[in-house]
């Protein structure tokens, strides 16, 4: 009997007004890894609930191991068989119970027998490395822990299905791969898992996946399947890499800049125009498979975004617009930012990148000046933070500084007003630039209505009211498609680069690096690295060797057999990514016996930066 | 079918998370007590001590008379000021300088050797209760005089009341309201406490556990009623012992009866809490919600502050919805008046059903899922 079996499938919200998922079709086979890809509001979360019976859909038809999960007395014994993680980190735990009290309390709802329990717990918490921290309470983990000690108690009474909404969402990457290695562990021994995720870059993991918008699947199937454009997608370098990317607009709207390089679609019948270009400006071309976001834009399509001069600061900042130096802040016993010492110079796009809890937020608003640094030393236009220089600074945080009972013109009128501009002054600037950031039928919405990637440019746009030379945005990406965050990323680089703001920006996205012009991986409170993502991919490539992609049919004995022979490795799915100085070849691996169906050359990314510099510093 | 273990279970888990949780212990177990404590000491019906002014224009000596023997006891009344004005007293009056006038006419003394004198009481009627007490001491002090100075005329009046009062001898008005802050205490603190039990786990995102695992409704809402009530006994034996030793209020009727009635209220406010914590979604709503749907009733429909009797239709039937009005009646009737067990029977037995009402909608309304 199939796991579930889903056709037609539509859930509302408020008696109909909010339809979450629309029509939705999918089957899940005893084995698939099923991960389900979107942004914020797709619907992923929706479909989950309904799965495991805890939300009542609409219409459709839906069948959990054959069971409709309507049905409340049918559907009961069916819960013995499933597992539900909800989103959020540590969102099921007990944060009061230690890490042992909470895996006994979830044997005790399933009814785990006591012989049978102290087995398993053993087991589960030996393989996720929280054995040693059995006694320690939920809530005083990281989040990482969190997430393995959650997998470890809906573990407990071996489910035949995992359902898991967003597990790796804001967990940091190295906890991010242990999750995925367990979970692949658990696939081997039998059991069926069905995960969301919100990063496009998790989506090769899976043995199927599904792409979802606006309650839609927009493509399904399993990776190599789908993963194909119609169109060829090249990578584009350049000298003067921008105005390439300009005139690219000009032929497809799939271009995105991703520092000094473009990434770009080409459909068939412009190809004769791309060529035309390729000859009139001088640029290389090198076409690539297609990733998911390729997919995706080429879907859905971008938008230029080209900002009028009115953002041009009027103020201009010294060379050195931020300087933090040795900041360290605690709060009791706990430093959530160790040491930290970075420059900003003038104009340039600068990303704090880490998981959750990694202390960006309150290195933030330390230099924001909310908090006091308890040690160190922060410039920012080149004086300590004071009241003239708030009035330089535009600030975003995260889930947005906006008032949800106020309509969005309200919002800017408000934000306008507290710094120093006239009502007038606000409105002829919303009225210029509303049909650029596309704002024009949200104007008279209340905030609590909007959809969040229009929430995201209404805060950017509050916060550029007052034509600040720096920028602090607290996570603005967070949960955004990949089209809204193409449109945000346009708006950064043009303050960036034609008016010469200062941006500081902060994700837990390892991708997002790409945009920016020099990179601070946080971790724990600590810096584990900082320079231009390239150089940084560069620096690595350097010490492990470049990377290549086995695909095989045993994925966990490939990787046993290329680690025992000295390879770095790490587990995607039924592939393997290898690290190797020495070129990698399909008759390297015949002779050495590895077992394997196909290589593929692959790209060190940011994650690999993270992860290997975090081992290191071990 | 149910497992006891999965029920125990359920009760360890909320204990544990209680015992652990410094902001929860004190909520729990301090508010309870600071109430009992602050409405035990601070809650005084009685007026005293009432501000008065006197306006006599009579500047007689029988004048005088009258204002000493209204202030000579002391405990009722006062004189504040003397005013030589109308306006003087209006703006004394206004200002809630004084909450009394006594005005007398330039002919007063004149008057009453003619046979009959009269003076104006004036008082601020904004807070009725004190209004009617001001008055009736004023009426029941003139009478005492009239009395005498009646027998001193000459004449015997044919009809005097003896007064004598059963079981709170003393009048003691403290008494009355420490065993009636009891019963209110009780009302709110188990349904606030058993109020959050299941919010809380819906606010966090850990109820998906119960909804997709396979424990049975009856088993989570039996340990989490449980729970709700093992803790409030604690939380009554301290309130029972603030009554009988802090406040020493003499208990005339058998302890038992007192433990075993209150027993069984603990157990109907935990299952009304519980009932609500199936409705609310936030634990901010969900103890306003509470607090306003059980001290509300309780204050007022129970007999706490105003006698039952004095209520209109509308009230009476109000009260006879609301449990805590049969627990205070069984309070009453325990603590003062030592009444029998058969003569409790009816309001224990209509604790008992509203315990299997309020529980009984609490396994029919909650759903193992989110809608």
């Amino acid at each position: 009997m199939r796991p579930v079996e889903c056709e037609n499938l539509r859930i509302t919200y408020r008696k109909g007004k909010t339809v979450a998922v629309d029509g939705l079709s999918f089957t899940v086979d005893s084995g698939d890894i099923y991960i389900f890809i979107g942004p914020d509001g797709a619907g992923k979360s929706s479909t989950f609930k309904a799965v495991c019976g805890v939300l009542r859909y609409d219409s459709g038809r839906l069948l959990t191991f054959g069971v409709d999960p309507n049905d409340d007395r049918a559907f009961e014994p069916v819960k013995e068989k499933i597992s539900f993680m909800p989103q959020g980190l540590g969102q099921n735990l007990y944060k009061k119970l230690s890490v042992e009290e909470n895996v006994d309390f979830f044997a005790d709802l399933y009814g785990v027998n006591r012989k049978e329990r102290e087995r398993r717990k053993e087991l589960l918490l030996k393989t996720t490395g929280l054995w040693e921290f059995r006694d320690r309470p939920a809530g005083k983990l990281s989040g990482g822990m969190m997430q393995k000690l959650s997998l470890c108690c809906i573990l407990i009474h071996k489910p035949e299905l995992l359902v898991l909404d967003e597990p790796t969402t804001g967990v940091d990457p190295v906890s991010r791969r242990e999750i995925w290695r367990l979970l692949y562990s658990f696939n081997r021994e039998g059991q069926t898992v069905l995960l969301s995720t919100s990063y496009m870059d998790e989506a090769e993991r899976g043995t199927e996946l599904l792409l979802m918008k606006s309650g839609k699947s927009i493509v399904s199937g399993s990776y190599d399947e789908v993963v194909s454009t119609t169109s060829p997608v090249f990578v584009v370098k350049a000298k003067e890499i921008y105005k390439v990317y300009r005139e690219l607009w000009k032929i497809t709207n799939t271009p995105r800049l991703k520092g000094d390089i473009v990434r770009v679609v080409v459909p068939q019948n412009k190809l004769s125009d791309f060529k035309a270009l390729q000859e009139r400006l001088g640029f290389s071309a090198e076409p690539v498979d297609p990733d998911l976001e390729d997919l995706f834009v080429e879907r859905v399509g971008l938008r230029r975004v080209e900002l009028p001069p009115l953002f041009k600061p009027a103020v201009s900042v010294p060379e050195e617009a931020v300087v933090v130096d040795r900041v360290v802040k605690k709060f009791g016993n706990f430093t959530a930012v160790d040491g930290v010492s970075f420059r900003v110079k003038r104009g340039e796009i600068f990303g704090l990148l880490g998981p959750n809890g990694a202390g960006k937020t309150t290195l933030i608003k330390t230099i924001l000046g909310l908090y006091r640094p308890t040690s160190g030393r922060i410039l920012v236009a080149g004086k300590p933070v004071g009241r003239d220089v708030k009035k330089l600074i535009g600030y975003t945080s995260q889930k947005f500084s906006l008032y949800h009972d106020l309509t969005v013109f309200e919002n800017l009128i408000y934000w306008g007003n507290v710094y120093g501009i006239s009502q007038n002054t606000v409105r002829s600037i919303v009225f210029q630039v509303a049909p650029i950031f596309e704002l024009n039928r949200f104007l008279n919405l209340l905030v609590s209505e909007l959809p969040l990637g229009i929430k995201q440019r209404v805060a950017l746009l509050s916060a550029l009211l007052h034509s600040p030379p720096i920028l602090f945005l607290d996570e603005p990406t967070s949960g955004v498609d990949p089209v809204e965050r193409d449109v945000f990323w346009q708006v950064i680089r043009e303050l960036s680069k034609e008016f010469g703001v200062t941006v500081l920006v902060t994700t837990h996205y390892m991708d997002e690096a790409e945009y920016c012009d020099r990179v601070l991986l946080m971790n724990r409170g600590k810096a584990v690295a900082v320079g231009a993502p390239r150089r940084l991919k560069e620096e690595l490539r350097e010490t492990l060797g470049n990377a290549y992609l086995i695909y095989t049919d045993s994925p966990f004995e490939t990787e046993e057999f290329l680690k025992e022979r000295g390879f770095k490795t790490a587990l995607f799915g039924r592939k393997v990514k290898v690290y190797s100085k020495e070129p990698v070849t399909e008759n390297l691996l015949r002779e050495l016996g590895v077992p394997f169906r196909a290589l593929k050359p692959s790209r060190i990314t940011m994650e690999d930066v993270f992860v290997f510099r975090v081992l290191e510093n071990v | 079918m149910f497992s006891l273990k999965r029920i125990l279970s359920v009760v360890k888990k909320e204990i544990k998370e209680l015992l652990r949780d410094r902001i929860s212990l004190i909520t729990v177990f301090a508010v309870p007590l600071s109430m009992m404590l602050v409405f035990g000491y601070g809650l005084k019906l009685e007026i005293k001590h009432v501000p008065l002014g006197v306006l006599d224009f009579s500047k007689s000596y029988l004048s005088r008379e009258v204002v000493s023997k209204l202030t000579s006891n002391g405990e009722y009344f006062y004189v504040k000021h003397y005013f030589s004005s109308e306006r003087e007293l209006d703006r004394a009056l206004t200002f809630g300088d004084v909450r009394g006038a006594l005005v007398f006419p330039f002919n007063f003394e004149k008057e009453f050797k003619k046979g009959h004198a009269a003076f104006q009481l004036l008082v601020d009627g904004t807070f009725p209760y004190r209004a009617e007490v001001i008055k009736n001491y004023v009426n029941a002090i003139v009478s005492l005089e009239n009395l005498k100075i009646a027998k001193r005329r000459g004449v015997e009046l044919p009809v005097s009341v003896e007064p004598r009062y059963w079981f709170n001898e003393s009048l003691n008005q403290d008494y009355v309201v420490a065993v009636g802050t009891l019963a209110v205490v009780l009302a709110i603190a188990p349904a606030v406490f058993s109020a959050l039990l299941i919010v809380k786990e819906k606010e966090s995102g850990s109820i998906y556990n119960v909804y997709v695992s396979s424990i049975g409704k009856f088993e989570y809402l039996t340990g989490k009623l449980l729970s709700g009530f093992i803790v409030s006994i604690f939380n009554l034996a301290v309130l029972l012992s603030i009554l009988l030793f802090l406040f020493q209020v003499p208990l005339k009727g058998s302890l038992l009866l007192l433990v075993f009635s209150s027993l069984m209220f603990t157990a109907v406010s935990t299952a009304f809490g519980l009932l609500l914590s199936v409705f609310f979604s936030s634990q901010a709503a969900a103890f306003i919600g509470t607090v306003i749907l059980t001290v509300v009733p309780s204050i007022l429909y129970t007999g706490y502050l105003t006698p039952i009797s004095s209520m209109g239709r509308e009230a009476l039937i109000v009260s006879h919805l609301i449990p805590t009005f049969y627990y205070m009646r069984l309070l009453k009737n325990i603590y003062f008046k030592a009444a029998p067990f058969s003569y409790l029977v009816p309001d224990l037995l209509t604790l008992l059903a509203f315990f299997t009402l309020l529980f009984g909608l609490n396994y029919l309304l909650f759903k193992k899922r989110e809608r």
